[in-house]
């Protein structure tokens, strides 16, 4: 898996290449976390790229949210693939998080908080 | 078709054989959708075994045998693990997600989705070793 990061504002966008396992989520829990060491809190996560998310990789994203939520912060998903998008939905994931069809929605949402 | 791999107990063996499975059931009668859930829950259930059975001690292995027919597939991951997962299965069935959420949870819901994607999902000890079964009929 392979992150690259964008920052605009207080806003970071998180391009992600790749499978997002449990061995890879230690990666992503590292990026988040020095996200939070930096006090941003709202996270776009462009998945135009994942290609696979497990339980773990989810587990990463579920395991901030009340802490980014108690922030003003949240993720925001973009651009899924069907693959993720089904993980998404079989675990009713899709109340839980925002989920936009493009990076410019995404942006709108989290804006909007 | 019958098919039998023995992996190293680490997660990084994980992408190798999601792609092998990928391969592997290339000539099967069912839709991308399928193939991709029911390889999800193939990794979820390997995750289970090398992650919380084997605390991903490398210099152990576990194996998984399958069986697949047009019509299903039915498949066994086994190793020599302590984790019994029995005693959680019903309850991981149900999982809260929003006490998940609340406890701030990096994990338990891998056995959901296992749950939620094959129709039959075993575990049960057999001479020292973990086995977890699992069995989907194909939709189409």
């Amino acid at each position: 898996m392979d992150i690259s990061e964008r920052l605009d504002g207080d806003l970071l966008i998180l391009n992600v290449r790749g499978d997002l396992d449990a061995s890879s989520s230690i990666q992503m829990d590292d990026c988040i976390k020095h996200a939070v060491e930096r006090g941003l809190y709202k996270i776009i996560v462009n998945a135009e790229q994942l290609k696979y998310i497990s339980s773990a990789g989810i587990g990463v994203f579920i395991s901030y949210h009340e802490d980014f939520r108690a922030r003003k912060g949240q993720f925001v998903f973009c651009c899924l693939q069907m693959t993720v998008r089904e993980v998404f939905d079989i675990l009713g994931l899709m109340n839980v998080f925002e989920i936009a069809a493009d990076e410019k929605t995404a942006v709108q949402i989290i804006n909007e908080g | 078709m019958k098919a039998n791999l023995t992996l190293a107990c680490s997660t990084s063996v994980q992408e190798e054989v999601r792609a092998f499975l990928m391969r592997y059931f290339d000539s099967l009668p069912i839709s991308a959708s399928e193939k991709n859930q029911i390889i999800l829950a193939i990794d979820e259930a390997l995750a289970n075994a090398i992650i919380h059975g084997n605390k991903a001690d490398e210099s152990k292995s576990i194996t998984l045998d399958m069986d697949v027919t047009d019509k299903r597939i039915s498949l066994e991951i086994y190793d020599v693990g302590l984790f019994d997962a029995t005693a959680q299965g019903e309850e991981s069935k149900n999982v809260n997600l929003k006490e998940v959420i609340k406890e701030r949870q990096k994990g338990g819901l891998g056995l959901k989705l296992i749950y939620s994607i094959m129709d039959v999902v075993c575990f049960y000890t057999k001479d020292d070793k973990s086995y977890c079964l699992l069995v989907k009929m194909f939709k189409t």
